[in-house]
């Protein structure tokens, strides 16, 4: 009974989607009786070829970088110049275009991401060889901004994830150069870049890239509230810490990411450890202290995993 | 603002508030860094100060240890033979002129031939006509000398490995940071400790340069 019931009902399911996008029943009929995109033996084979691709491309590329790096003190400023910077320009010219050519648009992404480390470190290269003394941060400010400007560039045009990544990566050591050139404290850059990164995470949900999404979140959270408890450490305000984890698990559940629910519990836990381990290790003993921390370890591990089984992950498939 | 760009702010509220943050920050940081320099005035005064090259392996320098003090308004260079075996150092007395904010070294006729054992010999430096050396920390203006060392390469440096790590001898007063160029080799503290001797200032009666 119940089968037939779930049929009928996928059946209602189909015919709403297929209403709703105009399709007609030859349409759906021709689509659901075509041969599936690939087989199982397919698929492990692709797989298989795929894997094999990165790897030959990783040792092609690591054997350029062992025969430059032997090369090294043999060559001139010029020549350092052109083998790093003058490769990585070359390499991001091919990305652009692959990203042209269907046959080669599966290049674009490890092409672009070979331009974003070797240009980086080419402009670099050329700070170290022309440069003439100063301060190292002003070029690695130069160097991050100019990356971020061309990748954000990059993305505009191809709307790809890939170039938005980079030139969120870039853009953030932009802004810590910038700041630590101001001579900022490291906790209020955390603070502020954690801040930054969080916000560009939650906009960056709201479009089609949302895939980049979890580095962001992990990386934002993480940084935001190492900074926040390094200002709040042993301070009367240091509880405001809990708050702060507890506000990130609110968040997780309405923002429907298990990477800031990952983070806010890692956050609670570190700080419970350190609490027990800073105020109870000597009164009670470290085995009770430790006993009581496994406890609550345990308690909020459940704890997690309900919210993300019963809201986080029922949200988002919902 | 047109109806267009208001409602791309609207619709990327998060990303262009994700670039607001850093930049107000950075703004306001940069506002207080600019502050002093309107309101706090220049160095008036010249600063003596003593720099040791440690790793100075010219066999052409004189095998003595320098200390350089003030007394009576003037600076004293003492200098005592170095032991046989041991590494010598060299010690450069160093003026920075407040007018012109450069930093040059300061030559001191000292003794090439003590031998170990010899009573330590003292020289006077002259100091300009109409001024003397008070060895004080901060000068009668405010400023005081401070060193900020391990300044490294900033983080896109220190991923591209470009382990570079220097320091910074300054002048400071109430917020306002006056950066002191060193002669050569004197610039980096890992090379070289540098403090200061004292203030050059008027004598009484004389008028401030």
């Amino acid at each position: 009974m119940t089968a037939i019931n779930s049929r009928t009902r996928a059946l209602e399911d189909i015919a709403a989607i297929a209403r709703q996008h105009q399709l007609s029943a030859a349409e759906v009929a021709a689509a659901i009786g075509a041969p599936p995109a690939a087989t199982e033996d397919n698929r492990a084979r692709a797989v298989l070829v795929r894997v094999l691709g990165f790897l030959g491309g990783t040792f092609v590329f690591a054997g350029i970088g062992v025969f430059i790096g032997l090369q090294w003190g043999q060559m001139n400023s010029a020549a350092r110049v052109v083998v790093t910077l003058g490769s990585g320009l070359a390499t991001f010219a091919l990305a652009m275009l692959a990203s042209r050519e269907e046959r080669f648009e599966k290049a674009t992404t490890p092409l672009l991401l070979i331009a974003a480390v070797l240009e980086p470190g080419g402009m670099l290269v050329a700070f170290q060889e022309y440069g003439s003394g100063g301060d190292w941060r002003l070029a690695g400010l130069i160097t991050a901004g100019a990356m971020a400007v061309q990748f954000g560039a990059t993305f505009g045009m191809l709307r790809r994830s890939t170039p938005l990544f980079v030139a969120l990566v870039f853009g953030t050591l932009f802004w810590w150069t910038a700041l630590d050139l101001l001579e900022v404290g490291n906790k209020e850059i955390a603070l502020v870049l954690g801040g930054s990164m969080l916000l560009a995470a939650i906009g960056i949900d709201r479009t089609g890239h949302r895939d980049i999404t979890p580095v962001w979140y992990l990386l934002g959270a993480s940084a935001f509230l190492y900074g926040f408890f390094d200002a709040v450490e042993r301070t009367p305000f240091e509880i405001a810490f809990v708050a702060a984890a507890s506000a990130f698990v609110y968040l997780s559940v309405m923002l429907h990411t298990r990477t800031l629910l990952f983070v806010a519990t890692m956050a609670i836990l570190g700080y419970t450890a350190w609490f027990t381990g800073e105020h109870f290790a000597q009164s009670v003993g470290w085995p009770l202290s430790l006993i009581a921390f496994g406890m609550f370890m345990i308690a909020l591990s459940a704890l997690a995993f309900r919210i993300d089984r019963d809201y986080v992950r029922v949200r988002k498939s919902g | 603002m047109t109806p267009g760009s208001g409602r791309f702010l609207r619709d990327n509220a998060f990303l262009v508030a994700a670039v607001s943050l850093p930049l107000v920050v950075v703004a306001f940081f940069l506002l207080s860094t600019a502050i002093p320099r309107w309101t706090v005035p220049p160095p008036a005064y010249d600063l003596l100060l003593r720099a040791n090259d440690l790793y100075n392996y010219n066999q052409a320098t004189p095998r003595v240890r320098v200390e350089y003090h003030v007394r009576d308004g003037k600076v004293e260079a003492t200098a005592r033979a170095i032991p046989a075996n041991t590494p010598v150092t060299r010690t450069a007395l160093i003026l920075f002129d407040h007018a012109t904010l450069i930093s040059r070294e300061i030559s001191v006729d000292l003794p090439d031939n003590l031998v170990e054992g010899d009573a330590p010999r003292t020289i006077v430096v002259d100091t300009p006509p109409g001024q003397r050396v008070v060895a004080q920390a901060r000068a009668p203006d405010g400023y005081q000398l401070e060193t900020r060392s391990q300044r490294g390469p900033g983080i896109v440096g220190e991923l591209f490995g470009m382990n570079r790590y220097n320091s910074d001898t300054m002048l400071t007063n109430r917020g306002r940071v006056v950066s002191l160029t060193l002669p050569v080799p004197y610039q980096n503290q890992y090379i070289s400790s540098v403090d200061a001797v004292g203030w050059l200032v008027p004598e009484a009666g004389a008028g401030q340069r």
